[in-house]
């Protein structure tokens, strides 16, 4: 039996409506308007124990809304949700007890208060026994680097000090699911890649089941075995990431700003193998795409610099946004059907 | 499943006493502020003091049943206890507004219990620090009387709590609605209503007939004129009794109506931002 099974899962939101203007506002005040929103629009899915999930989509898709649903503190409109045999929002206390939650965009910490005012509180809502809570502490100690914050009123915190001690304050009850929205966000590179190592290991050791929404690529490739992907509400895409292999492989793209137009007439030959892709070539702006565990980038620039008038150049790693676009196109999965490519893919 | 079978036991609700200390501890981060609050509480007190002294100038007699001294004892005690009983803005409001409700719901914690616990340390400890002090100060230098006997002032204390759980519930109740009308308007309704009908203000002897009459059928007057009246010793040990029966009888009622509402609420609820 899975761990968390989802099936037709629909929210809708009454949005109020305003008019514009004072008398669309006064209007609104007699008799307010609503639009109805789907956020989620019959998603199905189930997770087993113990898998890492990508759960991913652009800005809009519904991927907070999902989690929301997931963790019970919002009821579904219609479709239900089940984790570990309960609907997360009619048995939200005991659904609480075995779940760890970072919200990328709201903090859970004690915001006027030192760092430690947190985790005191957190110990005695969960009641996490004294052992628990000490080998807890001692272990996130260098991943989170909770010991440099813990006097700190988090308020002072950067933001991604901030994010360490909240990914802690997720984990100090040991959940055996953990659900992070954008967890890694605000973080260095350095932070970011211990804070990956962390959660592979917690799911190795302990078993633990995560779900991951994420903007950042590597987020998805080093630590999820498998991806969700929605858009627009929907779910267009679920399976392993290999599936999505020929849009991730390229990973970089490398923007150039030429001297004259006529240098775009020359760019095709930067693209000549596999390894560079050409995607643009419009007057003095070339755009090239290409795999940097294939060539680097530093070769790339050059072998452009080679035949090209380069005056200045952008290199920028794609983000999911870009994948999402690149795979349904801009405006989404207007053709309904044509998305099967993993399991359980758009419905009509 | 084997996962989920080695939990922590269900938790016992003293866990919501974490609360309580957070409170505290937000009450003690801001000292500026908390200086502030001890300032104005006394200040307000003085100026009450002034007020209905000039209000009994020259009067011999009483003024609606209240001798100077008892109706100085009352509006003074009722300033001093607007610091305990009064909670800082709105907010459990600004929980639904700004959507930080999301953060409380996903702990395996009672919110009706968290919101309770977490008024109830801010205000305790202001009231400790600022308005006993301030009260045993203008009861020593003879402005206000002190309670009749030891006993009134045991029962003035558990008449006191449950004023504050009755307006605690007025203000989960009222708060509850903000999760339809998306706004602060109806917290300043309570506001009004609660300042008006509980005698926060004056005893509400002084009030004329009709709105005295409609005073006493509403349930506000649990929250200030029933604690202040058994500490002025307007009741006797009977009536006393009758009175924080009455007031626990509400406190249960109101408490167990906003859980049915919060129950709707949740099903209702949009969470803004993320």
């Amino acid at each position: 039996m899975p761990l968390i099974e989802v099936s037709r899962l629909t929210k809708v939101y009454q949005v109020p409506l305003r008019q514009p203007g004072f008398t669309g506002a006064a209007l609104s005040l007699v008799r307010p308007s609503y639009k109805a929103v789907t956020a989620v629009d019959g998603i199905d899915f189930t997770i087993q124990a113990g898998e890492m999930v990508g759960y991913i989509g652009p800005n809009g898709a519904g991927k907070s809304t999902t989690i929301k649903l997931l963790c019970g503190v919002l009821a579904p409109t219609s479709g239900s949700v089940s984790v570990g045999g309960l609907d997360p929002h009619r048995r939200r206390m005991e659904n609480a007890r075995r779940i760890g939650l970072v919200y990328g965009q709201r903090s859970q910490l004690l915001w006027d208060l030192p760092v430690r005012e947190t985790f005191y509180l957190l110990r005695r809502i969960y009641q996490v026994p004294e052992s628990t809570y000490r080998e807890n502490l001692a272990d996130f100690g260098r991943t989170f680097e909770i010991d440099a914050v813990w006097d700190t009123p988090v308020r002072l915190l950067s933001l991604g000090q901030r994010m360490r001690a909240e990914l802690a304050a997720a984990l100090i009850h040991s959940p055996p699911i953990v659900y992070l929205d954008e967890p890694t966000i605000g973080l260095d590179v350095l932070a970011k890649s211990r804070i990956r190592e962390f959660l592979r290991q917690m799911n190795r050791r302990r078993g633990t089941t995560v779900i991951l929404t994420t903007h950042d690529l590597r987020d998805v490739e080093e630590v999820c075995d498998r991806i969700i992907m929605i858009h627009q509400g929907r779910l267009v895409y679920d399976g392993a990431l290999e599936g999505l292999r020929g849009t991730f492989g390229e990973r970089c793209t490398l923007t150039l700003e030429l001297e004259e137009a006529a240098g775009g007439a020359v760019a095709p030959e930067v693209a000549l193998d596999d390894d560079v892709r050409l995607i643009k070539a419009d007057g003095k702006r070339v755009e090239l795409a290409f795999d940097r565990r294939r060539i680097s980038a530093p070769e790339v620039i050059a072998r452009a610099c080679a035949v090209l008038p380069v005056r200045d150049l952008v290199l920028r790693e794609t983000d999911l946004e870009s994948v999402v676009k690149q795979v349904y196109g801009g405006n989404g999965i207007e053709n309904g059907n044509g998305n099967g490519e993993g399991r359980g893919g758009g419905e009509p | 499943m084997n996962v989920l079978t080695n939990f922590i036991p269900l938790p016992g609700p003293l866990r919501y006493l974490a609360y309580t200390r957070a409170a505290v501890a937000r009450v003690l981060a801001y000292r500026v502020n908390f200086w502030m609050g001890a300032v104005g509480t006394v200040l307000g007190m003085t100026i009450q003091y002034y007020l209905w002294t000039a209000i009994y100038h020259g009067e011999d007699g009483a003024l609606a049943g209240y001798g100077a001294v008892e109706a100085l004892t009352y509006v003074i005690l009722g300033q001093a206890l607007q610091g305990f009983l009064h909670p800082e803005g709105d907010p459990l409001g600004r929980k639904v507004r700004d959507g930080s409700i999301a953060v409380d719901l996903a702990r395996p914690a009672d919110w009706q219990w968290v919101v309770f616990w977490d008024y109830l340390g801010g205000s305790l400890f202001r009231w400790l620090t600022t308005g006993v002090p301030a009260m045993v100060l203008f009861t020593v230098v003879g402005a206000v009387a002190a309670p009749p006997s030891l006993g009134a002032f045991l029962v003035f204390l558990v008449s006191a709590f449950l004023g504050f759980v009755l307006l605690f519930a007025w203000h989960f109740l009222f708060g509850l609605l903000s999760f339809w009308t998306k706004g602060g308007g109806l917290i300043d309704l309570k506001a009004t209503a609660v300042s008006l009908f509980s005698g926060a203000l004056v005893p509400l002897e002084f009030y004329p007939p009709g709105l005295r009459r409609m005073a006493m059928a509403l349930p506000f007057r649990g929250i200030y004129y029933l604690p202040l009246s058994i500490y002025t010793g307007r009741l006797g040990a009977g009536e006393a009794a009758g009175a924080l029966g009455w007031q626990a009888a509400w406190a249960v009622g109101l408490f167990l109506m906003a859980r049915v509402l919060w129950r709707r609420a949740t099903r209702s609820l949009v969470i803004h931002g993320g």
